[in-house]
């Protein structure tokens, strides 16, 4: 898998997705969008991916939202199917923030100075966003909450902010059922971002809305208890499988080539 | 499971690649710091020649002490080390040096005296007749005043149990010799008296009974006689034997090599080598225990065969770190000029 990643990586292969706009724009590399490409691959032609997909985690910080839009946008491109990645995590929402330039501007700058403050300070477009918070309350229709993409058939719905009182209602809440069978007659698969499953039971019911979970665990970093104690939680649910996030392998390929992993 | 641990162990060494070589130049740094702080070394030593046959030997039938299977070196560095493990011994060789000043500094002073002076001093064979007696310490003075010291008190140390054990066999058939002669003396006397009142008669012989009574008058000066030569014999023997044992000693272990006054230190590249080497081992181990401690304590999902492994799940995709791409500049400051609403594309009706 990864030796095929690193067949092609060529900036050609980056896939870019801009919405509001250009307000909201983010480019993946060729990498991710490789690994990208060969699970989609893989579970479109084994007829595994179904219409409703839950990206749960066991812990905060996995990168379920980068690999929810990642891989949205890659099925979008690739197959032409009518994706959209519906964040339902009102615990930490980072739709908006990770597709916001400006908050990437900030991060790249600090990175390239590897210490240092920030250039300018941080806001962040969520509040500018009614997401599904809104939409499930009332407040606007869902078509409101719908961020177009520049690709046609790639849609995001950001989370929006609900008062963590009414979260674990809303996230039991018939209501969001409903909006989302709605959805599943609109577009062909739904990507549901689901918050950490170790952090709230009510992830365990927002994952029930999906018909199989994909767990996503930050490669080197999330134990394989945690992960457990999490799928413990989950075992109803079909799983597809793991996404190994943020992959960082010391060894060289070579030695590990060695050493058979099937 | 063997592949797994192999895996993190790997994976463990290269992801602290760099760190790994910290124990090692830890414990490098250390042995060059005590190789450069060790005090200096001198270094005297001698030999003795030991010989298993001399003349005198010969002519007296003297044996030496070695058998068919140790040789005569063998058998006198054995005997020179069990020497030196005795208290008498040891403050012997002491006596005559520099490190008797410190004896009079208390019991606690002389234990470590004695223990200090059994470590500098080795002694060892070099080929069949050679025993090498050498010294190794901080002071050039005392390490030769030890092997002078030892190489004199091994030789005296023969020479006194050599003359010692003849004058005690003297001493013994000098105390013999008395008695013996007056026996002698008793049985002339009964023999005299004894034919003074039965003398020859003057014709014939003499009657049976005085002729028996003469038989063992005779046989017991002859006896008696006999027993006092023996021993005055043995007594002699000693004598020979107390007179010839410094000279049978020292010409069986002659100094072959005197000891010198050490110069210099002893500065041995190959010890310094060693000890640096020995200090690279170390923290080769070190940094294997780092390595495999790291790799112990690491209980997070790094490979796929941990996940198949520990979740019983495929892996679906290895996603590398992401690298933060900044936007292009026109497109940064469009985001950031003013207050946002919700644009055109946000709100677009689905195309459904």
């Amino acid at each position: 898998m990864a030796k095929r990643s690193k067949l092609d990586t060529s900036d050609d292969n980056v896939l870019s997705v801009r919405a509001a706009n250009g307000i909201l724009q983010r480019t993946f590399d060729a990498d991710v969008i490789q690994s990208m490409r060969y699970m989609g691959t893989e579970l479109t032609l084994n007829s595994k991916l179904p219409p409703r997909v839950a990206l749960i985690a066991a812990l905060r910080g996995e990168g379920v939202t980068y690999t929810a839009v990642a891989l949205g946008l890659t099925l979008a491109n690739d197959t032409g199917t009518k994706v959209c990645v519906i964040e339902l995590n009102w615990w930490s929402p980072g739709m908006i923030a990770m597709l916001d330039p400006k908050i990437l501007t900030v991060a790249a700058e600090k990175k390239s100075r590897k210490r240092g403050e920030s250039a300018s300070p941080r806001t962040t477009l969520t509040g500018n966003f009614p997401g599904m918070a809104k939409a499930l309350s009332g407040e606007v229709s869902i078509d409101d909450a719908i961020i177009h993409s520049d690709i046609p058939n790639f849609d995001l719905i950001p989370a929006g902010e609900v008062p963590i009182a009414k979260r674990p209602a809303i996230a039991r809440n018939i209501a969001l059922r409903h909006m989302l069978d709605l959805l599943s007659t609109r577009y062909d698969h739904l990507l549901l971002d689901i918050p950490a499953i170790r952090t709230t039971s009510d992830s365990i019911a927002l994952a029930s809305l999906s018909d199989a979970c994909i767990v996503v665990a930050h490669q080197g970093a999330t134990s394989t208890s945690s992960v457990q104690k999490a799928l413990d939680d989950v075992k109803s649910l079909t799983m597809l499988g793991v996404v190994l996030n943020k992959v960082s392998i010391s060894m060289p390929y070579w030695i590990r080539s060695l050493v058979p992993q099937e | 499971m063997v592949r797994i641990v192999i895996l993190r162990l790997l994976e463990s060494y290269f992801r602290h690649r760099w760190l790994n070589l910290v124990p090692i130049a830890l414990a490098v740094t250390i042995g060059l710091v005590y190789t450069i702080s060790t005090p200096p070394n001198y270094s005297a030593s001698g030999r003795l020649y030991v010989s298993q046959q001399n003349l005198l030997a010969n002519l007296t039938s003297t044996n030496s002490s070695a058998s068919w299977f140790t040789s005569a070196a063998q058998t006198t560095v054995t005997e020179i080390n069990e020497l030196i493990g005795t208290q008498a011994f040891i403050r012997l060789i002491i006596k005559k040096t520099d490190l008797e000043q410190r004896m009079a500094e208390g019991p606690a002073a002389v234990d470590e005296t004695f223990t200090y002076a059994r470590k500098i001093i080795s002694v060892q064979s070099v080929g069949d007749k050679l025993v090498e007696i050498s010294a190794t310490g901080e002071d050039p003075a005392v390490v030769y005043q030890m092997v002078v010291s030892t190489m004199n008190a091994y030789v005296q140390w023969k020479i006194n149990n050599g003359y010692q054990e003849s004058a005690a066999a003297s001493t013994f058939f000098d105390t013999l010799t008395k008695p013996y002669q007056d026996e002698v003396d008793q049985a002339r006397s009964d023999l005299i008296t004894f034919l003074t009142d039965h003398p020859e008669p003057v014709r014939g012989t003499r009657p049976p009974e005085e002729q028996l009574e003469l038989t063992r008058l005779q046989t017991l000066v002859t006896k008696s006689e006999d027993r006092l030569n023996a021993a005055k014999n043995n007594a002699e023997s000693a004598r020979l034997s107390q007179a010839k044992s410094e000279s049978i000693t020292k010409q069986t272990y002659m100094v072959i090599d005197q000891p010198q006054m050490p110069q210099g230190a002893q500065a041995s590249t190959k010890k310094m080598l060693s000890n640096l080497g020995v200090f690279f081992i170390v923290g080769i181990f070190l940094s294997l225990i780092g390595t495999a401690g790291g790799a112990l304590i690491d209980q997070s999902l790094r490979f796929p065969i941990d996940v198949r492994h520990g979740l019983s799940l495929p892996v679906l995709a290895m996603v590398p770190v992401a690298r933060i791409v900044a936007p292009s500049p026109a497109t940064a400051t469009q985001s950031t000029s003013g207050s946002i609403a919700p644009t055109e594309g946000a709100s677009a009706p689905l195309s459904s």
